[in-house]
């Protein structure tokens, strides 16, 4: 009993740690560049540094 | 032809060791491993002693992480490695270093040394205790003798991840070995926290699991090997949610592979291009020495052993062949197996590989210290 309850709480962690990777919340700067690999690292650094100089505040990577 | 003294890895043989007879076992594995660092930290007077000659490469991410923690954000334009971060790098490793630090006071180089001084005894201890396991007749001086002149165990002493992730895999087949699946299961969470193949292994062990123990309850067999590879998910879990937490991304340890050029793509690609390009030639043909290896531990029953080396450098090959010698000659059980062959040869032989190991020792280990690139 003890070991099925461990096995569906762990897997049930599993489950949202998953759904929670699949479901990034990122800058489209980042998605281009990690994610989708549609941009190359210079036009990812250029793009990185002028969302940084728009919004200093916010870290671009969220 | 299987030869009789090799267990396969199926059947435990439940071994009772005494207190006092592990005691002396550790301190003869210790004499050994002090004997071994003595050698090396003569040989790294030229490059500023033991600590600053062992850490480059990956040894700074390691130490950034245990001072600073994860950065929010990549490595800036302009500076070293940039689009790179420390996401690629597991938590285990740094959380040590640091719990190192704050204890005994010490700069996280000397740390992080530290940690793995202590843990390769250890390492030695575990490996001796499988290799008896399967009925393997071992001189555990030789044995000892036998890792710490083994070329690829440079690792092992420096400030990287090897040593802690070959004491958690060892502990946890171990615990598997003898039916404690509980432990096993909290080995599993361990490994998927040192290492990116941490995980994989957890699901390789399972798989192991439920076809060693075919035979017995079904139902039972099945929920002991989920429970491997749920536990094994939960370590994986946390660094996902923390880095979700820190960056967005939960899969920025993997995302990130991209700011070193390394894509995903079928393992015999990277293994081609390897020598197509001189400076990758050593990767290329530590590729082919691991096929044969992966064959000749199959044909020798450590069908165990092949699965895990096996699916180590599928995934290391993956998507490059950098490193390959790391992942492979530096596992503990490839180190386990070679030591087996070895020690059970005529005495002449012995003396002779032992010798010639000791020598390449020697010369990866100025290898490692002048920073040579075939030994990242």
């Amino acid at each position: 009993m003890f070991r099925t309850l461990l096995i569906v709480t762990l897997l049930s962690f599993d489950a949202f740690a998953l759904w929670r990777g699949l479901h990034p919340h990122v800058s489209d700067t980042y998605r281009d560049y990690y994610i989708a690999h549609t941009i190359d690292l210079p036009t990812f650094l250029a793009r990185e540094k002028a969302d940084l100089a728009k919004n200093p505040a916010v870290p671009t990577s969220h | 032809m299987v030869r009789p003294h090799f267990r396969t890895d199926v059947a435990p043989q439940p071994k009772r060791h005494s207190c006092g007879n592990s005691a002396t076992n550790l301190l003869v594995i210790a004499a050994c491993c002090l004997a071994g660092l003595s050698v090396c930290a003569l040989l790294a007077i030229p490059w500023g002693g033991l600590v600053t000659a062992n850490c480059h490469w990956d040894c700074w991410w390691y130490l950034d992480i245990s001072r600073d923690g994860y950065p929010s954000l990549p490595h800036p334009a302009g500076t070293a490695g940039p689009g790179q971060a420390a996401w690629a790098f597991f938590p285990l490793y740094p959380a040590l270093i640091h719990l190192t630090n704050r204890l005994f006071g010490l700069p996280p180089q000397s740390a992080g040394l530290l940690v793995n001084i202590l843990l390769c005894p250890l390492l030695i201890f575990l490996c001796q205790r499988d290799a008896e396991w399967r009925g393997q007749p071992v001189n555990r001086a030789l044995f000892a003798l036998f890792f710490v002149l083994f070329p690829f165990t440079i690792w092992y002493t420096a400030q990287y991840s090897e040593a802690l992730y070959g004491v958690v895999l060892m502990a946890t087949l171990l615990a598997l070995r003898r039916h404690h699946i509980l432990p096993a299961a909290m080995g599993c969470a361990l490994l998927a926290l040192t290492r990116p193949t941490g995980f994989a292994m957890s699901v390789c062990l399972a798989g192991w699991w439920l076809v060693a123990h075919r035979d017995e309850r079904r139902s039972t067999v099945m929920a002991e090997s989920l429970l491997l590879i749920a536990a094994g998910g939960a370590g994986l879990s946390l660094f996902v949610l923390y880095l979700a937490h820190l960056t967005g991304d939960g899969f920025a340890f993997l995302h990130v592979q991209t700011a070193w050029a390394r894509h995903l793509q079928f393992f015999v690609l990277p293994i081609l291009q390897a020598f197509k390009k001189m400076s990758n030639l050593p990767g290329g043909l530590c590729a082919i020495a691991t096929i044969g290896l992966l064959v000749w531990m199959w044909r020798r029953r450590w069908r165990l052993a092949a699965w895990l080396v096996g699916m180590t450098a599928l995934m290391a090959a993956s998507t490059s062949v950098v490193s390959l010698e790391r992942y492979v000659f530096g596992n503990p059980l490839t180190i386990e197996f070679l030591a087996c062959i070895t020690l059970t040869r005529s005495p002449p032989i012995r003396a002779l590989i032992l010798t010639a190991m000791g020598l390449f020792h020697i010369l990866t280990t100025l290898g490692w210290y002048s920073h040579n690139p075939s030994l990242m």
